[in-house]
């Protein structure tokens, strides 16, 4: 998402679901997954009437209560997007005074972009990687880029969206994506009617979505559809991506990913244009790639006077140096960089992400492991040469509640494998496996205390509400103890490259236990003089190494109560909706990042105007300008500022006309079309089928995303051995990989066993009776399961042939209570382009009774 | 007062009961009896002090079990051991007719103490061939309701419920008949004899030839001997 | 008498979750009961010792619906009349004065009667405690002024426990609206059902499609053996043995008058 409006997050939260008036639930079993949100879609059916709609390959418990269930082959969303794209244009189904203020809609494009055969302009087949540079617009004399506000140019944005979508026309959809025609025109029909200025449309996905070798084009194709429709920035509307984890949204935005480093700004490179501090800082602030600037100080001069094409992350400066200072205290100084070289730098040419991390590890390139919270033997792709790339190691740390498969990893029982498997697995045995492991374990969530981040970026502190058991500690606490115990190795050292470990600050505390609230201090950001924190927000982080903020996008997190002591917002549980038309905001509970707004992008929530609600829609405004209002009592010559219930997602004193409404992205506005490098494989979203597929592309004859890295190619699963297209899920009764809610007996009780599920059809095809043993088949590995064969899944017609599913349940393993099989022993190494998330959700299997 | 008639070893007796027949229907009466005690402390309402006797409801429970098991197994030895005993007995129902008729419709009378005229029985008269049509088959029908309702796992649900009714009118009926059989065979003036005749197996040749005249005569008498 | 409160379930709202069935188990800490999965989601074919709730899953296809996956809360449902209560010889029911159905399981000796009474077959027998166990409807939280654990615990709001008139109307309110929006056949189930119940449903369909009795009656060898046979025919006993107790009696005194033989009176 953040190539379509600059922020990759969930733009609404949870209890705002119930202002919505369609839900349009795709890639997602929220019903399942995220509980929660029924709770709230609830109260939108009840007081507004509001519709569920529900596209998935599989029907599911969130199926059995929408208003509208359409199937869709897995992987094939974007042409279902597309047709919807194409749909929504040619009714005049789009919000017109939206898309013209608040898109790049109007903008033209360079005349050397161009589109042919599934490719854009720029592809080079050797390296699998485009050239981005004709992804770009076309520029005036200010360097600003050339509009049509009237939408008709053939070289704007909205033209040529709309031509490359007119090849989606709903006959040749629904020959891709197999839903029957009636259904998929009762889909557009319902939620292109959220295109009407008082109708909010709201989209929720997941996993379902993410998991494909085109999830960030998935994604992309929910922004352009939200886009269209005015649907971005509106209570009840957005797009809410459902997290996988409770807390998963607090480990991206604390860089828990490779390519990062916190606030999701890029993590430095070992090339020239990350040489040092200023050549680091003109990368990573969009717009000051070219700037003259040769030091920090006429950079921010530079930053101060302000460059085109470059919106609110043109202070990228501020974060990065704020960063270095939390991290290396007094040892970062102006002069050196402000610590810039202790920073590691990852090879530009090396991938970073769990499968070329396996891969590494299989050929024997990684000594050493940590695995905290995660259990790849079940979790990860390709299972089976995970577990053997496990084996190469020479040390592994595994850290949770229970020793879980991967932990076991090396034990007798991990390397049983289904009799009549076709795959052959070296049966290894623990005298084989030379690894070392160590296990520390870790205690549960109840027992510790924290913040964890929801999926709508509400950040909620934690009490504890028990002790931890036997020897289990919080991870706080085992890193805590790691980091002291490393620096203390190495406080004597002379060497130069070890003073990152000794200067790296570390003041959570004395005790036995660090404390949260000071971690929370150093990263909600303190002014470097007098250690108070900023509680203003990221506003007022500085360059010049007199602000500290460990994750600028938490900065104003932490304030000071009357008596100066330390008040941290996640705390606050003022259970009050602070919204004057009911719409749930909930400001003053808990948290919202960035600085506590609840909805971002809400100047798309009024008229350009800033003062006219959208026709009919006057209660579900979240900002409006008052000219008359003062910003900051401090300047009082400053006269207007947007005000209102939620915190402005817009330059606070900037006139309408002048605010952006996506002031993320450089161009400051939502963009249909992706600019330069910030997709991987392309502006728009084009369909390709998965790495593994039943049919040929019917869009064009690429045969699957063009800027994907094949890890495998000799894995590739051909149609004619293997059939039926695979997938996996997750059911609300287990959690993840199982690891903990395979050990409590009463969960185990509501999923004992593994199993997959099938249509009858495919029952009746290879003789499987619903509670068959089966074995299904890649060429990864072999899993043995049950077979649930249920009237919910039907076969698809895909392009006149019947195309069966196989969907497998992929949280079981061999440790617990409730055992069984890990279906990613099926699925492949092979991710998404830019996000390199494993494609979990489309493969090619076959299935046969055991 | 005369309770059971005092037992007269001097006269000359005759057998009424081999050993086999005695055990088994002395077994009947046992566990027939823990059987019903022990299920009315269930039929009964408020009878605590009935089910304290075995220990409690489970106890009661239990000792009911083990009754019905021992009542089962007597069913068994009877039929193995005695299996010609029980074609006699059953020959001999089937010879119901008109002198039972007739016994039947003076008996009332005779049970109160009136003096009545009594036609020739054969071995069993004809209040002891219902009662040996009657309590049989009640004991039959506990007998499989109740494993029914002690395994009610096994068998449809519909027929577990059914067995309820049926358990307590067997119960009621039978008991009805015990009631007055052991009265009968026991106190009752005239009839009394015929305890000895279960208990140590004879019962006084003068009393034979009153009470059973055809059956002595088939058995003992001259028409035997000159068989 | 007090005002009857009952829970009501809405099976238009149910995602079946199952957060009940756990929350049923942690609230009468009961020991997992794990089964084989066998091709349906629900392992349990019915309730039973130690697990009082169960969530059924069933689907069910026609030409005009579509594919239907229809969710049912089953558990005791506490009717206003309770058969248990009627057949039980140990008088181990009562009725809590807002509804409940409560056994005491000090008063249980296993004798299952109350399980074949049931018109829903909810008593279960629980082998090592020798005693029937069944849904108590959290007596002793509504007691203390809590919601039953169940409906506390329902996220998507499908159970709902209040007064039981308020109930009616909310799901007379309910079911007209899910008639008007895609459920025509959406109804009420135990207003009416078994004399009246305080557990209700809202259903989006008719009541087989739910697997529930769709005329829950008490079967006619109940009410044979509970009003007739256990109250009158037991009479028999006291009456046979009142006979012979008479018997006794008039032989000897009419032996004495007549000064007859000792064997009584017979030629």
């Amino acid at each position: 998402m953040s190539p379509a409006f600059g922020r990759g997050v969930m733009t609404n939260h949870v209890v705002d679901l119930k202002n919505t008036d369609v839900a349009l639930i795709m890639g997602s079993n929220a019903a399942e997954n995220h509980p929660i949100t029924m709770k709230w879609l609830g109260e939108a059916r009840r007081v507004r009437g509001a519709k569920i709609i529900h596209v998935d390959p599989r029907f599911t418990r969130t199926s059995a209560i929408a208003d509208l269930y359409a199937p869709l082959r897995s992987g094939t969303d974007i042409a279902f997007l597309g047709g919807m794209v194409k749909y929504i244009i040619e009714n005049n189904l789009y919000h017109k005074e939206y898309v013209s203020a608040y898109t790049n809609a109007s903008y033209l494009i360079a005349d050397g972009f161009d589109f042919k055969d599934g490719l854009f302009s720029g592809y080079d087949a050797a390296k699998r990687a485009y050239d981005t540079k004709t992804w770009d617009y076309q520029y005036g004399p200010d360097g600003l880029p050339l509009k049509d506000p009237t939408l008709s140019n053939p070289r704007c944005v909205f033209q040529l969206m709309a031509k490359h979508f007119s090849r989606y026309d709903v006959d040749t959809v629904c020959k891709i994506t197999g839903t029957p025609k009636n259904k998929y025109l009762e889909v557009l029909k319902l939620f292109a009617s959220t295109g009407a200025p008082n109708k909010c449309g709201t989209i929720l996905y997941a996993m379902g979505t993410t998991q494909h070798t085109v999830g960030s084009q998935n994604v992309k194709s929910y922004s352009n559809v939200q886009l269209l429709l005015g649907n971005m920035g509106r209570a009840g509307g957005g797009i809410n991506a459902l997290r996988g984890e409770n807390n998963v949204q607090g480990a991206t935005d604390m860089a828990l990913l490779f390519h990062i480093i916190p606030g999701y700004i890029d993590s430095p490179m070992n090339t020239g244009t990350n040489k040092d501090l200023i050549s680091f800082v003109k990368a990573v602030t969009p717009g000051a790639a070219n700037l003259p600037a040769a030091n920090m100080d006429e950079f921010r001069e530079a930053v101060t006077k302000g460059f085109p094409n470059s919106g609110f992350k043109i202070n990228t400066s501020k974060w990065v140096v704020s960063t270095l200072k939390a991290w290396y205290g007094n040892a970062a100084t102006k002069e050196n960089d402000f610590a810039y070289h202790y920073l590691p730098k990852r090879d530009s040419k090396k991938n970073y992400s769990h499968i070329a991390l396996f891969e590494a590890m299989y050929k024997k390139e990684i000594e050493g492991l940590f695995v905290m919270g995660t259990n790849p033997v079940v979790g990860g792709p390709n299972a089976n040469k995970e577990q053997a790339a496990l084996c190469n190691l020479k040390w592994m740390v595994s850290c949770d509640l229970w020793l879980n498969e991967t932990a076991d990893f090396w034990t007798y029982q991990a390397w049983e494998r289904p009799h009549g498997g076709t795959f052959h697995m070296e049966k290894k045995t623990p005298k084989d496996i030379q690894t070392e492991v160590f296990f520390l374990p870790a205690c549960a969530v109840y027992e510790k205390e924290g913040t964890a981040i929801n999926t709508g970026r509400w950040t909620q502190y934690r009490w504890k509400g028990a002790e931890p058991v036997g020897e289990s500690k919080s991870d706080l606490a085992i890193i805590d103890e790691m980091a002291k115990g490393i620096q203390k190795l190495y406080k004597d050292s002379t060497k130069p490259q070890d003073d990152p470990i000794k200067n790296m600050t570390w003041g959570y505390g004395e005790g036995h236990e660090p404390e949260p609230i000071k971690v929370g201090y150093e990263y909600s950001g303190y002014t470097v003089a007098d250690g108070k924190p900023i509680s203003a927000g990221f506003a007022s982080l500085k360059d010049d190494g007199s602000t500290a903020c460990g994750v600028w996008i938490y900065c104003g997190q932490m304030t000071t109560k009357a008596d100066g002591s330390l008040d941290y917002k996640p705390m606050w549980r003022i259970n009050k909706d602070n919204s004057k038309t009911g719409l749930g905001l909930y400001s003053k509970w808990g948290w919202a990042w960035p600085v506590n707004r609840r909805i971002v992008y809400n100047h798309c929530s009024i008229s350009p105007d800033g003062v006219t609600p959208w026709p009919g829609d006057a209660d579900r405004v979240l900002i409006h300008w008052d000219p008359t209002a003062i910003a900051d009592p401090k300047k009082p010559e400053v006269v207007g500022a947007w005000v209102g219930d939620d915190v402005c997602d817009t330059q606070k004193t900037s006139p309408p006309g002048k605010a952006n409404p996506f002031l993320m992205r450089p161009e400051g506005t939502g963009c249909f079309f992706a600019a330069k490098n910030s997709l991987k494989e392309g502006p728009f979203p084009e369909h390709y089928e998965p790495w593994e597929s039943p049919v040929k592309n019917l869009l064009n004859s690429q045969p699957v995303n063009p800027a994907v890295k094949i890890w495998e190619p000799d894995k590739l699963g051909k149609v004619e051995q293997y059939p039926f297209v695979g997938t996996t899920y997750r059911v609300v009764e287990h959690w993840q990989t199982g690891a903990l809610t395979r050990n409590l007996p009463w969960l185990a009780e509501l999923m004992p066993n593994m199993f997959v599920e099938i249509s009858e059809e495919l029952g009746k095809l290879r003789g499987i009776e619903n509670g068959d043993n089966v074995i299904v088949s890649t060429t990864r590995g072999d899993i043995e399961a049950v077979a649930c064969v249920t009237k919910r899944i039907k076969p698809y017609i895909v392009d006149g042939k019947e195309v069966h599913m196989v969907g497998a349940l992929w949280q079981y393993g061999f440790k617990g209570y409730a055992t069984g099989d890990p279906a990613n022993r099926l699925t492949p190494h092979v991710g998404d382009a830019n996000t390199m998330i494993p494609e979990y959700k489309a493969w090619l299997c076959d299935i046969r009774r055991a | 007062m005369q309770w059971i008639p005092e037992y007269q070893g001097d006269v000359e007796r005759v057998e009424r009961f081999n050993a086999v027949a005695r055990i088994t229907h002395w077994g009947h009466t046992v566990t027939f009896l823990l059987c019903l005690f022990t299920g009315l402390a269930l039929f009964l309402g408020g009878v605590d002090w009935l089910a304290a006797i075995f220990g409690g409801y489970r106890g009661a429970g239990l000792v009911h079990r083990i009754a019905a098991v021992g009542m089962t197994l007597m069913l068994g030895f009877g039929v193995v051991f005695g299996f010609m005993g029980v074609i006699e007995w059953v020959k001999d129902i089937f010879r119901f007719g008109i002198n039972d008729i007739k016994f039947l419709m003076v008996f009332p009378f005779e049970f109160l103490g009136f003096k009545v005229k009594i036609a020739p029985q054969t071995r069993f008269n004809g209040g002891e061939k219902m009662n040996s049509v009657v309590t049989p088959t009640m004991v039959i029908l506990l007998v499989l309701s109740g494993y029914i309702m002690w395994f009610p796992a096994l068998f449809p649900a519909g027929l577990v419920r059914f067995c309820y009714p049926v358990h307590d009118l067997a119960m009621i009926f039978s008991t009805v008949m015990v009631c007055m059989h052991g009265y009968l065979g026991s106190f009752h003036l005239g009839s009394g004899e015929s305890f000895w005749g279960m208990w140590k197996g004879t019962v006084r040749t003068d009393w034979a030839k009153h009470h059973h005249a055809i059956w002595y005569e088939e058995t003992y008498g001259d028409k035997a001997k000159s068989e | 008498m007090a005002r009857l409160m009952a829970n009501l379930y809405d099976v238009s709202k149910c995602t079946a979750c199952r957060g009940c069935l756990v929350a049923c188990k942690d609230s009468n800490q009961l020991p997992a009961v794990i089964e084989p999965f066998k091709g349906n989601y629900c392992t349990h074919e019915d309730t039973n010792g130690n697990t009082f709730t169960i969530i059924k899953f069933i689907e069910h296809e026609d030409p005009v619906d579509g594919v239907r996956w229809n969710f049912i809360k089953r558990q005791c449902m506490h009717c206003l009349d309770p058969e248990c209560m009627k057949v039980c010889p140990k008088k181990a029911y009562t009725k809590s004065e807002w509804g409940a159905t409560v056994q005491d399981p000090n008063k249980c000796i296993g004798c299952q009667y109350c399980s074949y009474a049931c018109p829903f077959e909810i008593p279960k027998y629980r082998k090592h405690t020798d005693t029937i166990t069944k849904c108590t409807l959290c007596i002793e939280r509504v007691n203390e002024g809590l919601k039953p654990a169940c409906a506390r615990t329902c996220v998507a709001g499908a159970l709902t426990f209040g007064y039981r008139d308020e109930l009616l109307e909310q799901a007379e309110e309910r079911v007209k609206f899910l008639r008007a929006n895609g459920f025509p056949r959406a109804t009420i189930y135990g207003k009416l059902e078994a004399g009246g119940t305080n557990m209700l449903y809202v259903l989006t369909d008719t009541p087989d499609k739910f697997d529930l009795p769709v005329d829950p009656k008490v079967s006619a060898n109940t009410w044979v053996w509970q009003d007739w046979v256990q109250p009158y025919a037991g009479w028999l006993i006291p009456i046979a043995l009142g006979a012979s107790a008479i018997s006794f009696v008039t032989n000897r005194v009419l032996a004495n008058k007549n000064k007859d033989h000792a064997e009584g009176g017979h030629e």
